[in-house]
C-alpha cells in the first residue's frame, strides 16, 4: 500500500504491507525512538506515539490508518541542544533510568499537558497508566510531569 | 578512606549522562543498530514440559523460501556449560547445551532458525518433523527428589564444576549447609521457640526491553555480538566456550540496555545467535517476544522454613533456616541464590548459634536465574514475617523487636565467615550502619503510633506493617572490576569501564567519582562502557557491586592519573612544589602558594611539549568485604474484608547506602526496587496449567504496577560513611526489592489478624484466609 | 494475513466491502492478538463520520466510532445514563487504549470482560446495524448479547442508542480488578427508577462471570416495586449464590461468584445512597 502522512511535521510517502503496524513502519523509516515491549497487544506503552495529538499505541495501529493524518514521535520534541521543557524536566528529575519507556512517557505527558496545563497527581497517573516502567517506580516520573507543567506555564507567561 | 571535609561532585545529583539522549530518542539499544539485511533468529519452543527428541528432521523446514538456517542438536557442538553469567569457574551446574536432544520445560529450545522474517521462522518451526518421546514431568518441587521421580538431567555430562553437593540422578541441582553452635540444643533451651514455613513464587523481571542480541562476522571473521547484557565479559567467555571457539574470536558490545534486574545476567541469546551467525555467515537479530521473555529466566520460587529461639526479653538465641529452591529445568544460579537466603538475611540479627540448610531441585518448569534481591527477597519474607509473628506473640512492638536484635557497627556475624557462595564466606565486621536511624525515621514517617488506634467499622480495615533489611555490596574475594582512564588535549578524560550500565546510571556515578578525585566536572569525563575489545574487564552488573567495586576502580584509576598530572604540574609551576602538595580543583593544579596551571595546559605539555607521554591508567579493584546497606520499610494498607483486595495507602522506605554518590539516582534505584517488590508481593504470579505450561505470558494477565496503582511513596536516604567504599559508598540497587513481601504481609496481619505465609497476596488468597479465620 | 486495508469515507462503500466478507476494524486493539490464519481484508470504519454523540430529548445516539476517551468525557450526555457511561468508560484499561477502543468494537468484540456491554444492558440500549441494501435496523442490546446472535454480521454497528427519560433514575456501578489497567474479574451494574420510596424498573447486570453479561432476573424480582431496605437487598443477593461462572485462569469460579455478590450489594447501596440524596 502507498499513502501519505505527516510525520513530525514532514509530509512523507509511506509504502507498506496492508497488515503492517505503525510501529514497524516508523522504525523502518528511522524513527527508532518508538520501541517495542510487548507482543502487539498494546500493554506496555513503549510504542506510544501521537496521532493528531492523541496518544495511541503504534504496535496495534495498522499503518494505513494514519493516511492523511499527523504522527508525532519524540524525535519531534527537541534535541539535546534545544530540548523540549518536558524532556528537560524528565532529565532533571532523574525520571530517566534505562530510557526504554521514556519516549512513550514523554508523548503521553505532552498530550496531557497540551490539554491540561495544571494536572493533578491523579490526572497525571491516569494519563500515564498505559506506559509501563520497571526502573523508576514512577515517583520521579510523576514529579517530572509536575515540573514540566510548571515550566510550560512559566514559559507562556508574557 | 576517611571522610573528606567537602565533596564537590560526589553527593550531587548531576543529570544521568545518557538521559538527555534517551529523552530525545537518540540513544541506541540493540534493535536500534543497523539491522539492514539482518536475518531474524528464532528459537523453536518445546510444547512439552519433559520429552526426548527421538528423531528430528528439518528437511521440510529448510526448504521453505526465506529460511536460511535450521539448526537442531545434531548441528551444533555438544559442549556442556551453564548459562549463568557468573565469574569463572561459575558456581552453577553445567547442565546446558546450545541445543539438546531433550527438552525440560514448556518453551525449552528445540531448534534454532534464521529466516528473513519472524513469520517465516515460525513457519519453519512448525515444519519440523519431530518424533517425541514424551516423559512424565516433575512439576512439584516438593516431590522432585522423591525416589522414582523422573530424572530431568539424565545426560552424562551434567555436573557441578565446583566441589559442592550435586546429584542430577536425584534432581538435586545443589545443596549447601553451615552451622555454628548446637542449634537444636539452643532451641530446646530457649524461653520460646517457634517454627514456620513461608514461600515465594515465580516472577519475571519484566525489563521493558526483552532480551535482544544481534551478531555478525566482522571483516576479520570475528563474531561480534551487540547484546543487551549485564555481563559482557562473561558473555564473551561463555559464548566462546559453548560454541567451541577461542575467546579472541568473540567481541561483545553492550549498548544502552532497556532494563535487566538480573535476567540479563544470563548468557542466553549470545550462543544461539553465534551459532546462527556461524551457520549463515549473515547478520542475525534475535529478540525475545514478551511471551518468550517470561520463559527466559525467573525468580527462583523458594520455600523457607525458619526455626527460631528467643529469650524472655525478645533477644534471639538462635535460628535455623532451611530453604528448598525450585531452580526449574536448569541449575542456573541455583546454588548461589539459595546461599544468599542465608548470607544476606541471617547476619542482620545478632545470634551466636545458627544453622542453614538449603537444597535446589530441578523441575520441568521455567528456569530460575539472577533477580534483583537474589535469594534475600525470598528469605527476608520468611525471616521478617517470622519475627513479626513472634513479636506479636510475645507482646513486643515489631520495631522494638528489630532494635533489640539487629547487628550494630563493630559487630560481626558467624554467618559472614561460614556461608559464601558454594564455599565459606569472608569474615567481616559491620563498618557502617544507619539501620537504627532508618527504624526511627521510618516509624515517624508512617505514623507507627496510629497502629494502636481502634479499627474503623465497615468492610475495610487499615493496618501497619514493617520490616528491616540488609543486602551486600559485591561478592567478597570473588568480584573484580577495572577502569582505565586517559587524558585528552583539553584536560578532559576518557573513562572506559567494563562495568555495565543497564539503566542504573553507573556510567554517571563512575564519572562523578573520577571527577571528584580530579577536581573537575562530571561533563569533563567521557565514559565508554562496555565493549570487550575496548574496555577493561569487569564482572558486570550484579551482586550490588558496581558502585562499591567498579566505583572503587574508578577512584583508583583517577587517583593514578592525578598523580601523573601532579608530576607534570610540579614541573610546570614556577616553585616546583612536591607533587604530593599539589591540589587538583576547578580543572587546574594548584601549588601550595596558590599558583596554578590548568589541566588543559598540563595535557598539552604532556602530549606535545616535554617528556611526552600519555597520562593514563588502568586500575583494578577486588572486594575484601561486602558491606551491607541497611533499610527499614513501613507500610499502611487497607484490606477489603469482602473482596480480599489489599490497597496500599502509604509506603515508606528508609535506606542507608553509605554515601549516595548521586542522591537522585540512588533514590530512583530504591523507588524502582520498592515498586517492583510491591508488584511481586501483590499481583505478579505465574499461572501454570496441569501440563506445566504458563498461561499468562503477557502484560494483559501478568500484571505489573502502573502509575495508576501507586501508593503514596516516601523514600529517604540515611547517610553513613563506609570506610571501604569509594567516598563512603555502599550498594543501593537490590535491597529495596526485599521489603514489600514481609512489610505488607505484616500489615495485613495488623489489619485483619490473618497471616499470609505464601506470597503473592492476591485478593482471592487474602479473602480465603480471612474467611478461613472466621470459620476457625 | 491481512490481505488488504480499506479506509472508506462513505458508509455505503464500507457496507459494500463488508457485504463481500471484509472485516470491520474500529480501534484495532485486538486486531493483532487475534491469531487468524485466514486471509482477511479490513475495512477501517473510523473515517465514516460515525464518531458523533447526539443527544435528543428521549435518547442519546453514540456513534460506533466514539472512543472510550471521548465517551468518558462526554459531559453532554445528561442524567443517570451520562454519569454511568462516563464512569464505566473511564475505568476501562489504560489511557492510550481508551483513546483507541471504540464503542462498537467494545460491543462487537464480545470479550467476556468487556466493560461497556454490561452497562449498555443495564441502560436498555439498542444497537443500530447497517447492512448493504437493507434499511437500518435496531436491535435491543439484550438480544445482541445472546449466544450466537450477532446482528451486525455481514454489516456493521453504526451506533448505540441509550434511552433518556425524565424519571428519577439512579445507578450503582462496581468493577473488580487486581490493578487499575486489569481486565474485570467481575462487574455489577444496577440501574433503577425511583418511584417515591419504591424501586422500579430494577436492572442488575453481572458482567465478566460468563461469556456475556446477563441480568440477574431472580435478584431483580426480589427488588422490583419494593421499598429499599436491608432485608430486600439481602433477599436479592441471596439469589446470586448459584450464578453460573465460566472458568478461566484469572481467578477461581467460586471467588468470582463471591465477588459478584459483594459488588452487587455495593452497587445497590450506591444506587440507594444516590436515590436518598437526590
Amino acid at each position: 500500500m502507498r499513502f501519505n502522512a505527516k510525520i513530525n511535521g514532514l509530509k512523507r510517502e509511506i509504502e507498506c504491507a496492508p497488515g503492517a503496524t505503525l510501529l514497524e513502519v516508523l522504525r523502518l523509516m528511522g524513527y527508532k525512538s518508538v520501541k517495542q515491549g510487548c507482543d502487539r497487544e498494546g500493554t506496555c506503552g513503549a510504542c506510544t506515539v501521537l496521532l493528531d495529538g492523541t496518544p495511541i499505541l503504534s504496535c496495534i495501529t495498522p499503518a494505513p490508518r494514519v493516511a492523511g493524518r499527523e504522527v508525532t514521535t519524540v524525535e519531534a520534541l527537541g534535541d539535546p541542544s534545544r530540548p523540549h521543557p518536558i524532556q528537560a524536566a524528565f532529565v532533571n528529575a532523574g525520571a530517566v533510568q534505562c530510557g526504554y519507556c521514556t519516549p512513550g512517557m514523554l508523548l503521553s505527558t505532552k498530550a496531557l499537558l497540551d490539554r491540561n496545563k495544571k494536572p493533578t497527581d491523579e490526572q497525571i497517573a491516569t494519563a500515564l497508566s498505559g506506559n509501563l516502567c520497571r526502573c523508576t517506580g514512577y515517583v520521579k516520573i510523576v514529579e517530572a510531569v509536575r515540573n514540566a507543567a510548571a515550566a510550560l506555564t512559566e514559559e507562556q507567561k508574557p | 578512606m576517611t571522610a573528606p571535609q567537602k565533596l564537590n561532585v560526589v553527593g550531587t545529583s548531576v543529570a544521568k549522562i545518557d538521559s538527555m539522549g534517551m529523552a530525545c530518542g537518540l540513544e541506541q539499544y540493540v534493535a536500534d543498530y543497523d539491522t539492514t539485511g539482518a536475518l531474524i533468529g528464532y528459537v523453536v519452543p518445546s510444547p512439552h514440559a519433559h520429552a526426548r527428541i527421538k528423531k528430528i528432521d528439518a528437511t521440510r523446514a529448510r526448504a521453505i523460501p526465506g529460511v536460511h538456517a535450521v539448526l537442531t542438536w545434531e548441528d551444533v557442538p555438544r559442549i556442556v556449560h551453564t548459562t549463568a553469567g557468573q565469574g569463572f569457574v561459575e558456581p552453577s551446574a553445567y547442565d546446558s547445551f546450545v541445543l539438546d536432544k531433550k527438552v525440560r520445560f514448556v518453551g525449552d529450545r528445540v531448534a534454532l532458525v534464521a529466516a528473513d522474517t519472524r513469520e517465516i521462522a515460525e513457519e519453519a518451526g512448525r515444519a519440523l518433523d519431530i518424533e517425541w518421546e514424551v516423559l512424565e514431568p516433575v512439576l512439584d518441587p516438593d516431590k522432585a527428589m522423591e525416589p522414582g521421580a523422573p530424572v530431568i538431567h539424565d545426560e552424562p555430562e551434567a555436573h557441578m564444576p565446583i566441589p559442592v553437593p550435586y546429584d542430577a540422578k536425584k534432581n538435586m541441582a545443589a545443596s549447601a549447609s553451615m552451622g555454628v553452635g548446637d542449634i537444636d540444643a539452643v532451641l530446646k533451651g530457649s524461653h520460646l521457640a517457634r517454627k514456620q514455613v513461608y514461600s515465594t513464587h515465580y516472577a519475571q523481571h519484566c525489563p521493558i526491553e526483552p532480551h535482544v542480541c544481534m551478531g555478525y562476522l566482522d571483516p576479520r571473521d570475528r563474531l561480534t555480538l551487540v547484546s543487551s547484557t549485564q555481563v559482557p565479559f562473561h558473555a564473551r567467555r561463555i559464548t566462546a566456550q559453548a560454541l567451541g571457539i577461542p575467546v579472541k574470536r568473540v567481541r561483545v558490545i553492550k549498548p544502552r540496555v532497556g532494563g535487566g534486574f538480573g535476567t540479563k545476567q544470563e548468557v542466553l541469546l549470545e550462543q544461539m545467535v553465534g551459532a546462527l551467525v556461524l551457520a549463515t555467515r549473515r547478520k542475525v537479530l534475535m529478540q525475545f517476544t514478551r511471551a518468550e521473555e517470561f520463559l527466559s529466566r525467573t525468580r527462583h520460587p523458594i520455600k523457607v522454613t525458619i526455626e527460631g529461639g528467643f529469650n524472655k526479653d525478645g533477644t534471639i538465641t538462635g535460628v535455623r533456616m532451611t530453604a528448598l529452591s525450585n531452580t526449574g529445568a536448569y541449575g542456573s544460579h541455583g546454588l548461589t541464590v539459595m546461599c544468599n537466603c542465608g548470607s544476606k538475611v541471617l547476619p542482620l540479627y545478632r545470634m551466636k548459634t545458627v544453622a542453614f540448610d538449603a537444597t535446589a531441585v530441578y523441575t520441568n518448569l521455567p528456569v530460575g536465574g539472577a533477580y534483583r534481591g537474589y535469594g534475600a527477597t525470598q528469605a527476608a519474607f520468611a525471616m521478617e514475617s517470622f519475627l513479626d509473628e513472634v513479636a506479636h506473640e510475645m507482646g513486643i512492638d515489631p520495631v522494638e523487636m528489630r532494635r533489640i536484635n539487629h547487628i550494630l557497627p563493630g559487630e560481626g556475624s558467624p554467618v559472614f565467615a561460614a556461608l559464601g557462595e558454594g564455599k565459606p564466606g569472608v569474615e567481616q565486621k559491620i563498618g557502617s550502619s544507619g539501620l537504627a536511624e532508618c527504624l526511627t525515621q521510618g516509624a515517624e514517617a508512617i505514623g507507627w503510633h496510629r497502629r494502636k488506634e481502634p479499627k474503623a467499622p465497615g468492610a475495610k480495615k487499615r493496618g501497619f506493617g514493617m520490616c528491616a533489611l540488609m543486602q551486600g555490596s559485591s561478592i567478597p574475594d570473588i568480584d573484580m572490576a577495572a577502569v582505565s582512564m586517559k587524558m585528552n588535549d583539553d584536560g578532559s578524560f576518557n573513562l572506559a569501564a567494563g562495568a555495565t550500565d543497564l539503566g542504573t546510571g553507573s556510567d554517571t556515578i563512575l564519572a562523578q567519582i573520577a571527577a571528584e578525585v580530579l577536581g573537575i566536572e562530571t561533563s569533563d569525563i567521557i565514559v565508554t562502557s562496555s565493549d570487550t575489545d575496548l574496555t577493561p574487564f569487569d564482572v558486570g552488573a550484579y551482586a550490588s557491586s558496581t558502585t562499591y567495586l567498579s566505583g572503587e576502580a574508578a577512584r583508583r584509576a583517577a587517583t593514578t592519573v592525578a598523580e601523573q598530572i601532579k608530576k607534570v604540574a610540579s614541573e610546570m609551576l614556577e616553585s616546583h612544589p612536591a607533587p604530593e602538595t599539589i591540589e587538583l580543583r576547578n580543572k587546574a593544579a594548584f601549588g601550595p602558594d596558590g599558583s596554578s596551571v590548568t589541566l588543559g595546559q598540563i595535557a598539552l605539555r604532556s602530549l606535545y611539549e616535554s617528556k611526552q607521554h600519555q597520562i593514563s591508567s588502568v586500575e583494578s579493584a577486588i572486594s575484601k568485604k561486602s558491606p551491607p546497606p541497611f533499610s527499614a520499610h513501613f507500610v499502611e494498607v487497607e484490606v477489603d474484608t469482602e473482596t480480599g483486595y489489599v490497597k496500599l495507602l502509604k509506603y515508606v522506605t528508609m535506606l542507608d547506602c553509605g554515601t549516595a554518590i548521586n542522591p537522585k539516582l540512588a533514590e530512583g534505584q530504591v523507588e524502582g526496587a520498592v515498586v517492583n517488590g510491591i508488584s511481586f508481593a501483590m499481583t505478579e504470579e505465574y499461572i501454570f496449567d496441569e501440563k506445566g505450561r504458563m498461561r499468562n505470558t503477557g502484560f494483559a494477565d501478568y500484571k505489573i504496577l502502573s502509575t495508576a496503582d501507586m501508593p503514596e511513596m516516601v523514600t529517604r536516604l540515611i547517610p553513613t560513611w563506609e570506610e571501604t567504599g569509594p567516598f563512603g559508598a555502599k550498594s543501593v540497587s537490590e535491597i529495596g526489592i526485599n521489603g514489600a513481601c514481609p512489610a505488607i504481609a505484616n500489615a495485613i496481619f495488623d489489619a485483619v489478624g490473618v497471616r499470609i505465609r505464601h506470597a503473592p497476596f492476591t485478593p482471592e488468597k487474602v479473602l480465603a484466609a480471612i474467611q478461613a479465620a472466621k470459620q476457625a | 494475513m491481512i490481505r488488504d486495508y480499506h479506509s472508506p469515507e462513505r458508509v455505503e462503500d464500507a457496507l459494500a466491502l463488508l457485504a463481500r466478507g471484509a472485516v470491520a476494524v474500529g480501534g484495532a486493539t485486538a486486531l493483532y492478538t487475534a491469531k487468524s490464519s485466514r486471509d482477511i481484508e479490513l475495512v477501517d470504519v473510523t473515517r465514516l463520520g460515525l464518531d458523533q454523540i447526539t443527544v435528543d430529548k428521549d435518547k442519546v445516539v453514540i456513534g460506533a466510532g466514539v472512543t472510550l476517551s471521548r465517551l468518558g468525557a462526554a459531559a453532554d450526555i445528561p442524567g443517570m445514563p451520562g454519569a454511568l457511561l462516563r464512569k464505566a468508560a473511564r475505568a476501562v484499561a489504560s489511557e492510550p487504549l481508551r483513546n483507541m477502543i471504540t464503542v462498537a468494537g467494545n460491543v462487537a468484540g464480545l470479550n467476556y470482560w468487556a466493560d461497556l456491554p454490561p452497562v449498555l444492558l443495564a441502560l436498555d440500549a439498542t444497537v443500530e446495524v447497517r447492512k448493504q441494501g437493507q434499511a437500518p435496523s435496531a436491535h435491543p442490546i439484550a438480544a445482541c448479547l445472546e449466544a450466537g446472535k450477532h446482528p451486525w454480521e455481514g454489516g456493521m454497528i453504526a451506533a448505540v442508542t441509550v434511552p433518556l427519560t425524565q424519571a428519577a433514575q439512579v445507578f450503582g456501578y462496581e468493577r473488580f480488578v487486581r490493578t487499575v489497567t486489569d481486565y474485570s474479574l467481575a462487574t455489577a451494574c444496577v440501574t433503577m427508577t425511583r418511584d417515591g420510596a419504591l424501586m422500579r424498573n430494577v436492572h442488575l447486570v453481572i458482567g465478566a462471570l460468563q461469556a456475556r453479561p446477563h441480568r440477574a432476573a431472580k435478584a431483580e424480582a426480589k427488588l422490583e416495586g419494593k421499598a429499599y431496605d436491608a432485608a430486600a437487598v439481602d433477599e436479592a443477593i441471596a439469589t446470586l449464590g448459584d450464578l453460573p461462572v465460566a472458568p478461566n485462569f484469572r481467578a477461581s469460579p467460586g471467588y468470582r461468584r463471591q465477588l459478584a455478590g459483594v459488588l452487587s450489594r455495593r452497587a445497590l447501596m450506591t444506587a440507594y445512597e444516590w436515590a436518598r440524596e437526590s
